[in-house]
Protein backbone atom coordinates (compact mmCIF):
# COMPACT_ATOMS: atom_id res chain seq x y z
CA UNK A 1 0.00 0.00 0.00
CA UNK A 2 2.84 2.05 0.79
CA UNK A 3 4.08 2.42 -2.78
CA UNK A 4 0.35 2.09 -3.92
CA UNK A 5 0.00 5.36 -2.14
CA UNK A 6 3.16 7.30 -3.14
CA UNK A 7 2.04 9.10 -6.48
CA UNK A 8 -1.07 10.76 -4.09
CA UNK A 9 1.23 12.44 -1.40
CA UNK A 10 1.30 15.89 -1.80
CA UNK A 11 3.69 18.21 -0.06
CA UNK A 12 5.35 19.21 1.85
CA UNK A 13 2.86 22.26 3.13
CA UNK A 14 3.78 24.86 5.76
CA UNK A 15 2.93 24.36 9.23
CA UNK A 16 1.03 27.87 9.46
CA UNK A 17 -0.52 27.44 6.10
CA UNK A 18 -1.63 23.54 6.81
CA UNK A 19 -3.72 25.08 9.45
CA UNK A 20 -4.87 28.37 7.76
CA UNK A 21 -6.08 26.10 4.98
CA UNK A 22 -7.96 23.38 6.93
CA UNK A 23 -8.81 25.20 10.04
CA UNK A 24 -9.14 28.53 9.27
CA UNK A 25 -9.76 30.90 12.49
CA UNK A 26 -13.27 32.30 11.41
CA UNK A 27 -14.32 28.86 11.75
CA UNK A 28 -13.05 28.55 15.17
CA UNK A 29 -15.85 28.03 18.19
CA UNK A 30 -14.77 30.70 21.15
CA UNK A 31 -13.22 28.66 23.92
CA UNK A 32 -10.64 28.76 26.50
CA UNK A 33 -8.17 26.01 25.90
CA UNK A 34 -4.69 25.62 26.59
CA UNK A 35 -2.07 27.10 24.26
CA UNK A 36 1.41 25.66 23.36
CA UNK A 37 4.55 26.66 25.44
CA UNK A 38 8.00 25.77 24.24
CA UNK A 39 9.51 23.05 25.62
CA UNK A 40 6.28 21.22 26.75
CA UNK A 41 7.16 18.17 25.29
CA UNK A 42 10.26 17.85 26.68
CA UNK A 43 9.29 14.26 28.34
CA UNK A 44 8.75 13.03 25.22
CA UNK A 45 11.34 13.75 23.10
CA UNK A 46 13.81 12.58 25.61
CA UNK A 47 12.70 9.45 25.41
CA UNK A 48 15.24 6.44 24.77
CA UNK A 49 12.31 4.39 22.43
CA UNK A 50 9.56 5.09 20.75
CA UNK A 51 7.11 2.85 23.47
CA UNK A 52 8.54 4.63 26.02
CA UNK A 53 7.02 8.05 24.52
CA UNK A 54 3.66 7.25 24.21
CA UNK A 55 2.87 7.96 27.83
CA UNK A 56 4.79 11.20 28.61
CA UNK A 57 3.08 12.89 25.07
CA UNK A 58 0.13 14.00 25.98
CA UNK A 59 0.22 14.22 29.46
CA UNK A 60 3.68 16.65 28.88
CA UNK A 61 1.40 19.51 27.77
CA UNK A 62 0.00 19.84 30.95
CA UNK A 63 3.37 21.40 31.99
CA UNK A 64 3.27 25.05 31.97
CA UNK A 65 -0.04 26.10 29.90
CA UNK A 66 -1.85 29.02 29.50
CA UNK A 67 -5.28 29.24 28.63
CA UNK A 68 -6.43 31.75 25.81
CA UNK B 1 -1.51 1.79 30.89
CA UNK B 2 -3.71 2.00 28.45
CA UNK B 3 -5.46 4.95 29.17
CA UNK B 4 -2.53 8.09 28.36
CA UNK B 5 -5.26 11.00 29.74
CA UNK B 6 -8.21 11.69 29.92
CA UNK B 7 -8.31 15.03 27.66
CA UNK B 8 -5.43 17.33 27.03
CA UNK B 9 -5.80 21.17 27.77
CA UNK B 10 -5.90 21.95 24.59
CA UNK B 11 -8.80 19.58 23.16
CA UNK B 12 -10.80 18.81 26.29
CA UNK B 13 -13.51 17.25 25.15
CA UNK B 14 -11.10 14.44 22.89
CA UNK B 15 -9.46 11.42 24.96
CA UNK B 16 -6.09 10.28 23.72
CA UNK B 17 -5.34 6.28 24.28
CA UNK B 18 -2.93 4.24 24.48
CA UNK B 19 -4.24 1.95 22.03
CA UNK B 20 -0.15 0.37 20.68
CA UNK B 21 -0.80 -3.12 22.11
CA UNK B 22 -4.52 -3.58 21.47
CA UNK B 23 -5.53 -4.98 17.87
CA UNK B 24 -8.52 -2.93 16.39
CA UNK B 25 -11.78 -4.51 17.50
CA UNK B 26 -14.18 -2.39 15.88
CA UNK B 27 -15.46 -5.44 13.85
CA UNK B 28 -15.20 -2.95 11.02
CA UNK B 29 -12.20 -3.24 9.10
CA UNK B 30 -11.88 -6.12 6.83
CA UNK B 31 -7.71 -5.95 6.01
CA UNK B 32 -5.47 -8.39 6.46
CA UNK B 33 -3.21 -5.92 8.32
CA UNK B 34 -2.61 -5.71 11.84
CA UNK B 35 -4.69 -2.13 12.90
CA UNK B 36 -2.68 -1.29 15.97
CA UNK B 37 -2.08 2.45 16.10
CA UNK B 38 -0.07 3.71 18.51
CA UNK B 39 -2.34 6.78 19.96
CA UNK B 40 -5.98 6.98 18.82
CA UNK B 41 -7.90 10.32 19.77
CA UNK B 42 -11.66 9.87 20.79
CA UNK B 43 -14.37 12.18 20.98
CA UNK B 44 -15.66 11.71 25.14
CA UNK B 45 -19.30 10.84 23.68
CA UNK B 46 -17.78 8.39 21.81
CA UNK B 47 -18.79 4.86 21.89
CA UNK B 48 -15.28 3.26 21.19
CA UNK B 49 -15.65 -0.67 22.03
CA UNK B 50 -12.02 -0.75 23.30
CA UNK B 51 -8.60 1.30 23.01
CA UNK B 52 -8.25 0.60 19.30
CA UNK B 53 -11.46 1.07 17.43
CA UNK B 54 -10.73 2.44 14.05
CA UNK B 55 -14.58 3.00 13.25
CA UNK B 56 -14.49 5.26 16.01
CA UNK B 57 -11.35 7.26 16.53
CA UNK B 58 -11.33 10.83 15.27
CA UNK B 59 -7.64 10.81 15.11
CA UNK B 60 -4.36 8.30 14.82
CA UNK B 61 -1.22 9.37 16.17
CA UNK B 62 1.57 7.06 14.84
CA UNK B 63 5.25 7.25 16.53
CA UNK B 64 8.48 6.26 15.00
CA UNK B 65 12.13 7.11 16.34
CA UNK B 66 14.62 7.40 13.45
CA UNK B 67 14.44 9.78 10.42
CA UNK B 68 15.02 6.62 8.45
CA UNK B 69 11.44 5.46 9.19
CA UNK B 70 10.13 9.18 7.84
CA UNK B 71 8.08 8.52 4.54
CA UNK B 72 9.33 12.12 3.43
CA UNK B 73 12.41 13.90 3.13
CA UNK B 74 13.33 17.57 2.06
CA UNK B 75 12.13 17.73 -1.54
CA UNK B 76 14.73 16.78 -3.89
CA UNK B 77 15.25 16.40 -7.68
CA UNK B 78 15.06 13.06 -9.08
CA UNK B 79 15.71 12.02 -12.51
CA UNK B 80 17.79 13.23 -14.95
CA UNK B 81 17.51 16.17 -18.05
CA UNK B 82 13.54 16.86 -19.25
CA UNK B 83 12.56 14.19 -16.45
CA UNK B 84 13.37 16.09 -13.50
CA UNK B 85 10.95 16.42 -11.25
CA UNK B 86 10.86 17.86 -7.00
CA UNK B 87 10.17 15.26 -4.70
CA UNK B 88 9.59 15.17 -0.84
CA UNK B 89 9.37 11.42 -1.13
CA UNK B 90 12.20 9.47 0.91
CA UNK B 91 13.43 6.53 -1.36
CA UNK B 92 14.20 3.54 1.27
CA UNK B 93 12.23 0.24 2.32
CA UNK B 94 11.67 1.58 5.76
CA UNK B 95 9.80 5.02 4.67
CA UNK B 96 8.13 3.14 2.14
CA UNK B 97 6.77 1.00 5.30
CA UNK B 98 5.80 4.19 7.28
CA UNK B 99 4.08 5.28 4.34
CA UNK B 100 1.92 1.61 4.01
CA UNK B 101 1.59 1.73 7.45
CA UNK B 102 -0.09 4.97 7.62
CA UNK B 103 -2.33 4.29 4.48
CA UNK B 104 -3.79 1.21 6.24
CA UNK B 105 -4.58 3.40 9.28
CA UNK B 106 -6.10 5.76 7.23
CA UNK B 107 -8.25 3.62 4.62
CA UNK B 108 -9.49 1.78 7.78
CA UNK B 109 -11.16 5.17 9.11
CA UNK B 110 -12.08 6.25 5.63
CA UNK B 111 -13.92 3.12 4.87
CA UNK B 112 -15.23 2.39 8.11
CA UNK B 113 -16.58 5.69 9.13
CA UNK B 114 -18.90 8.15 7.50
CA UNK B 115 -16.65 11.20 6.34
CA UNK B 116 -14.89 13.47 3.68
CA UNK B 117 -11.85 13.36 4.79
CA UNK B 118 -9.58 12.34 8.38
CA UNK B 119 -6.43 13.31 9.43
CA UNK B 120 -3.30 11.63 10.90
CA UNK B 121 -0.30 12.42 12.40
CA UNK B 122 2.79 10.90 12.24
CA UNK B 123 5.57 11.83 15.06
CA UNK B 124 9.34 10.97 14.20
CA UNK B 125 10.70 11.44 17.22
CA UNK B 126 11.28 15.12 17.86
CA UNK B 127 9.55 16.28 14.90
CA UNK B 128 6.12 15.75 13.29
CA UNK B 129 4.34 15.63 9.80
CA UNK B 130 0.21 16.51 9.73
CA UNK B 131 -1.51 14.81 7.34
CA UNK B 132 -4.80 14.96 5.74
CA UNK B 133 -6.16 12.24 4.07
CA UNK B 134 -9.09 12.56 1.87
CA UNK B 135 -10.70 10.69 -1.94
CA UNK B 136 -8.05 12.69 -3.92
CA UNK B 137 -5.02 11.70 -1.87
CA UNK B 138 -3.39 13.05 1.48
CA UNK B 139 -1.63 16.28 2.06
CA UNK B 140 1.39 16.44 4.36
CA UNK B 141 2.86 19.10 6.20
CA UNK B 142 6.61 19.81 6.30
CA UNK B 143 8.20 18.88 9.90
CA UNK B 144 7.27 20.85 12.75
CA UNK B 145 9.72 20.92 15.72
CA UNK B 146 6.35 20.43 18.16
CA UNK B 147 8.35 20.82 21.08
CA UNK B 148 9.53 24.66 19.94
CA UNK B 149 6.60 25.55 17.46
CA UNK B 150 3.75 25.83 18.18
CA UNK B 151 2.22 23.76 15.37
CA UNK B 152 0.81 20.89 16.81
CA UNK B 153 -0.92 22.14 20.13
CA UNK B 154 -2.96 24.72 17.36
CA UNK B 155 -3.32 21.80 15.65
CA UNK B 156 -5.37 19.37 18.48
CA UNK B 157 -6.72 23.56 19.88
CA UNK B 158 -8.46 24.21 16.28
CA UNK B 159 -9.42 20.10 15.53
CA UNK B 160 -11.52 20.84 19.06
CA UNK B 161 -12.75 24.24 18.30
CA UNK B 162 -14.08 23.72 14.55
CA UNK B 163 -17.68 21.77 14.09
CA UNK B 164 -17.46 18.38 13.49
CA UNK B 165 -18.31 19.31 9.82
CA UNK B 166 -15.19 20.58 9.09
CA UNK B 167 -13.49 18.03 10.90
CA UNK B 168 -14.89 15.90 7.78
CA UNK B 169 -17.49 14.58 9.27
CA UNK B 170 -20.46 13.58 7.62
CA UNK B 171 -23.11 15.09 10.05
CA UNK B 172 -26.08 13.53 8.30
CA UNK B 173 -25.29 9.34 9.93
CA UNK B 174 -26.45 8.99 13.21
CA UNK B 175 -27.39 5.79 15.39
CA UNK B 176 -31.08 4.51 14.82
CA UNK B 177 -33.09 4.52 17.81
CA UNK B 178 -34.30 1.23 19.34
CA UNK B 179 -37.45 0.53 17.90
CA UNK B 180 -35.98 1.29 14.26
CA UNK B 181 -32.92 -0.66 14.73
CA UNK B 182 -35.31 -3.67 15.80
CA UNK B 183 -37.35 -2.87 12.66
CA UNK B 184 -34.63 -2.81 10.50
CA UNK B 185 -33.07 -6.16 11.69
CA UNK B 186 -36.55 -7.94 10.85
CA UNK B 187 -36.83 -6.31 7.45
CA UNK B 188 -33.40 -7.33 6.76
CA UNK B 189 -32.88 -10.11 8.21
CA UNK B 190 -29.49 -8.92 10.77
CA UNK B 191 -28.38 -10.46 13.51
CA UNK B 192 -28.02 -8.80 17.09
CA UNK B 193 -24.61 -7.92 16.96
CA UNK B 194 -24.29 -6.39 13.31
CA UNK B 195 -23.79 -2.63 14.00
CA UNK B 196 -25.97 -0.32 12.37
CA UNK B 197 -26.22 3.35 11.30
CA UNK B 198 -28.77 5.92 10.11
CA UNK B 199 -28.18 7.89 7.19
CA UNK B 200 -30.94 10.69 6.51
CA UNK B 201 -30.93 12.13 2.70
CA UNK B 202 -32.52 15.36 2.88
CA UNK B 203 -34.85 17.36 0.21
CA UNK B 204 -36.05 20.51 0.06
CA UNK B 205 -39.36 18.90 1.39
CA UNK B 206 -39.15 16.22 3.12
CA UNK B 207 -36.07 14.17 5.09
CA UNK B 208 -35.47 10.19 3.73
CA UNK B 209 -34.34 8.17 6.52
CA UNK B 210 -32.41 4.95 6.35
CA UNK B 211 -31.23 2.54 8.65
CA UNK B 212 -27.58 0.46 6.98
CA UNK B 213 -25.43 -1.70 7.77
CA UNK B 214 -22.40 -0.23 9.27
CA UNK B 215 -19.75 -0.65 6.40
CA UNK B 216 -16.40 -1.91 6.72
CA UNK B 217 -12.99 0.14 5.79
CA UNK B 218 -11.83 -2.42 3.05
CA UNK B 219 -7.74 -2.71 1.84
CA UNK B 220 -7.80 -0.04 -1.12
CA UNK B 221 -5.55 3.04 -0.74
CA UNK B 222 -7.57 6.37 -0.38
CA UNK B 223 -7.67 7.87 -3.35
CA UNK B 224 -10.99 7.10 -5.63
CA UNK B 225 -14.53 7.31 -6.06
CA UNK B 226 -15.71 5.19 -3.20
CA UNK B 227 -18.73 4.58 -3.92
CA UNK B 228 -20.56 2.27 -1.75
CA UNK B 229 -23.55 0.36 -1.71
CA UNK B 230 -26.22 -0.38 0.75
CA UNK B 231 -29.25 -2.69 1.08
CA UNK B 232 -31.31 -0.68 3.70
CA UNK B 233 -34.13 -0.05 5.62
CA UNK B 234 -36.59 2.69 4.32
CA UNK B 235 -38.32 3.97 7.69
CA UNK B 236 -40.86 6.31 6.24
CA UNK B 237 -42.08 3.06 4.06
CA UNK B 238 -41.32 0.26 5.98
CA UNK B 239 -39.59 -1.53 3.68
CA UNK B 240 -35.82 -3.16 2.29
CA UNK B 241 -34.46 -0.95 -0.36
CA UNK B 242 -30.76 -0.47 -2.45
CA UNK B 243 -28.94 3.18 -1.11
CA UNK B 244 -26.26 4.31 -3.42
CA UNK B 245 -23.66 6.29 -1.16
CA UNK B 246 -21.77 8.03 -4.42
CA UNK B 247 -19.95 11.58 -4.65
Amino acid sequence: MGMEMRKYFLGPMPATEFLNTFFPKQSLKKRKIASFRANCFDTVITCETETQAYVPFVSSSFINVSYS
Amino acid sequence: MSQIKAASPFAPDFEFVNSSTFWDCSCQSAFSFDIKPDICVYTKKSTRRGPTDIAHAELVIEFKWHTHDDPFTFPTLIDEGEDKILSFLRDSKAGVNTAGQITVYAAAQLGSQFCTCVYSVLIIQSYVRLIRWDRTGAIVSEPIDFNQQPHLVEFFRRYFKVLPKLRGMDTTVGVPTADEALAARNCLQLDKDIILAKIAIPSPTLKWQYVIRAQKGEPYTPPGHATRGFEAYDIERGRKVFVKDTW
